[in-house]
């Protein structure tokens, strides 16, 4: 079992909170990014506008909505934020570097992944509004059938390991990565990520036909606070693929953490990457997508993992 | 300057728009300025604008959207001539650029040069709350219907498996995005699922047709020149598409096609069409959504009748066009991603013709057909929305409606539609 120092918990908190904002701002220069590359214009002001954006954004000040759950509405943007920082906690960034690297890793990964139905859930439910709520319950509609995924995914990737710490799943892809190993793995992780954050095809909560649903009432700090926490709850998602497929900290020459951001950032390019290339889809359609096709696929892959596992 | 004004100045404006007469199409053209954030929702935007001249049945739910601006706030109108039910608006000319004039109104408001405009009072409900339960809920008159203005979910029969859910009635419009202007809906929900759709009244606005074709009705107008307008017209709507879809880079793509329309782009909004059916980007979201047979497409003419296979076009009894050796092209599938295969086809299609018309003019006493169809238009395009949205989920209705491009003022009347205008 891999040896791992314990961090103070006030110095894990701002760890954690250093990583969702940064995460947050590096997801919003992507986006810029991508969008400026398929769009065939310009990238320039693609680092500053996302700041200043968000700057500009934290000087609205709020209109309530009638009958608002007030205790909610803050609530459930600090719970998504705050499952975000639960979900790192378990991702170590390099040999014995992890917030708390415990032995149930992805157990506790998919605890955080759950509680985030609820907030997402809270956050249409708390305007009191019609599109925001059908948003929400969208939501729980897909999250269901992206939680199963992810599940099976999870335990996949921690059979060669035969450990659900996420440190034990890093060091048993020294000789092989599992995004080899188990080809599946990463493409699902990759559903699972954009579900999670609703993104792109799989963005049903803040969906445009319902004109943000989730989000539609929701102005000034609020509205920023609940972007960062989802920028950062992808880069918590792209961290934990980049353990569980790429090898995490594993590689040549540069030091395990610059590895591993390296690797997060590759996945979170890909994730935006795909995003923008794919139009939202139909809560109906995707629904019985995921559970037709992809779980059966993620059975396929637990199914192969386990007979690789096999003494 | 001070730190503030210097990331104002680096901020896009958000703003959310609401079109009066004429607005839609310049709409179309601020989503390609990076200097603008265009809102989905009034809360997200800081300086609303209004586009044209507000027609009376439309200025109370403008007064509405104002309200929902969030603080500081301010209003710009384009090119309306009347006086604004706005608080101090910031006014320009039709013929002026509005983003100039919406930049300094935005970083006036937030660096505080520039008063935030008052609550007008117009969504103050003018009846309290009744619910009575602990969270605002129960409560004599507060189930079912819409009680007071307030849409509230009530157990009705399902129409598409029997579940007997919770139906809501959701009023839609004047102003939502993804709508045509003016129109107002009611659209009954069960969870996601539409179970009814009601066309509640059509506030007045100018028919959303470009100049070319309205002069092309009593004056003889360049072919090359109705092509090209007809090109960007059909980019324009597929990249409203390709919004609602959240496929902004692609949208962003569509609409740069529309502003240089030429002849030699025709190839490049071909690759986009193939980049797009290719990868599925907008199939998986608009597949099999509004199908529309061939018979009953044909009745509504234009781009639609066409992405049924229907082979119907005005352009084949125009002499000029007869010339050009015009072939309608046809897609045969009829839902929303045939409709949209078919503009973009069609866009390419008028670039070439727009580049082989040479000095070839439209008779005016000859057929018109218009980016919609026939003009003048007997379509009445909106009443189908009925029968294609019940038993959709919500997301396939929205897509069903971008896709047909409606423009319910160009419709004829129906004999119980108010007059207000």
């Amino acid at each position: 079992m891999p040896e791992v120092a314990h961090v103070h918990p006030l110095l894990a908190g701002v760890v954690a909170l250093a990583v969702l904002i940064g995460g947050a701002a590096v997801v919003a220069v992507f986006d810029e990014l991508v969008l400026s590359s398929i769009a065939g214009r310009s990238p320039s002001g693609s680092i500053t506008r996302p700041f200043a954006r968000l700057v500009t954004a934290l000087h609205r000040r709020p209109i309530p909505t009638e009958r608002p759950d007030v205790l909610l509405g803050i609530l459930a943007p600090a719970a998504y934020a705050s499952v975000a920082a639960m979900a790192f906690a378990v991702v170590p960034f390099g040999e014995a570097i992890a917030i708390a690297d415990v032995r149930t890793g992805i157990v506790l990964f998919g605890a955080a992944e759950a509680l985030a139905i609820v907030a997402i859930f809270l956050h249409g439910w708390s305007s009191n509004s019609h599109l925001s709520l059908i948003g929400a319950y969208r939501f729980v509609a897909l999250a269901l059938s992206y939680e199963l995924l992810s599940m099976f995914v999870l335990i996949a990737a921690a059979l060669p390991a035969e450990s659900l710490q996420v440190s034990a799943i890093v060091e048993s892809q020294g000789e092989l990565w599992n995004v080899v190993r188990q080809p599946l793995g990463l493409p699902l992780w990759i559903v699972v990520t954009m579900g999670v954050t609703f993104r792109g095809p799989l963005n049903l909560a803040d969906s445009r036909d319902l004109a943000t649903g989730t989000s539609l009432e929701v102005t000034g700090p609020r509205r920023v606070l609940w972007e960062v926490a989802r920028g950062g709850m992808l880069t918590v998602f792209a961290a934990m693929g980049a353990a569980m497929f790429l090898g995490g900290w594993l590689g040549p020459v540069l030091p395990g953490w610059a590895w591993m951001l390296v690797k997060t950032l590759a996945i979170m390019l890909l994730v935006i990457g795909v995003s923008q290339r794919f139009g939202r889809v139909r809560a109906d359609r995707v629904v019985p997508f995921i559970w037709t096709v992809l779980l059966p696929a993620s059975f396929i892959g637990l199914g192969a993992a386990g007979v690789e596992a096999l003494p | 300057m001070s730190i503030l004004e210097r990331i104002v100045a680096l901020a896009p404006c958000p703003v959310f728009v609401i079109a009066g007469d004429g607005g839609r199409q310049a709409i179309r053209r601020l989503f390609l300025d990076p200097r603008l954030d265009v809102a989905w929702s009034p809360r997200h935007a800081s300086v609303l604008l209004v586009v044209g001249r507000l027609r009376s049945g439309l200025v109370e739910a403008a007064r509405h959207v104002h309200d929902q601006i969030a603080a500081p706030r301010g209003t710009v109108v384009w090119g309306g001539k009347e006086k604004a039910p706005f608080a101090d608006p910031v006014r320009i000319d039709a013929d002026e650029d509005p983003v100039p004039a919406l930049l300094d109104l935005h970083r006036a408001l937030l660096v505080g040069a520039r008063e935030s405009a008052v609550v007008l009072g117009a969504t103050d409900n003018p009846v309290e709350w009744r619910g009575v339960g602990p969270h605002g809920q129960g409560g004599k008159g507060m189930m079912g219907g819409v009680p007071y203005g307030r849409p509230m979910a009530m157990t009705d029969d399902d129409v598409r498996d029997g579940l007997a859910l919770d139906a809501l009635s959701v009023p839609l419009g004047p102003f939502l995005p993804w709508m045509p202007p003016g129109l107002r809906l009611d659209v009954t929900l069960q969870g996601d699922v539409v179970q009814d759709v009601e066309r509640t009244r059509t506030d007045y606005v100018t028919p959303d047709l470009r100049e070319v074709f309205v002069r092309a009705q009593s004056e003889a107008v360049a072919v090359a020149a109705l092509e090209l307008a007809r090109a960007r017209h059909h980019l324009e709507v597929t990249a409203e598409l390709l919004r609602l879809h959240h496929l902004d880079g692609f949208a962003l793509r569509a609409l740069k096609l529309a502003r240089r329309a030429r002849p030699e782009a025709a190839d490049d909004v071909r690759r986009l069409s193939q980049t797009l059916s290719r990868t599925r980007a907008l199939g998986i979201g608009t597949r099999g959504v509004g199908y529309l047979d061939e018979a009953r497409a044909a009745r509504l003419g234009g781009p639609i009748a066409r992405a049924s296979g229907a082979a119907v076009d005005e352009r084949l009894a125009d002499p000029a066009y007869a010339e050009l050796g015009f072939e309608p092209v046809t897609h045969a599938r009829g839902d929303a991603e045939a409709r949209w295969q078919q503009r973009l086809a069609e866009a390419a299609q008028s670039l070439d013709l727009a580049g082989r018309a040479g000095e070839r003019r439209h008779d005016p006493s000859a057929p018109l057909e218009g980016p919609r169809g026939p003009v003048p238009s007997d379509s009445r395009a909106s009443m189908i929305l009925r029968d294609l949205g019940v038993r959709q989920a919500f997301d396939a209705f929205v897509t069903t409606l971008v896709s047909l491009d409606l423009d319910p003022v160009a419709e004829p009347p129906e004999p119980s539609e108010p007059s207000d205008a």
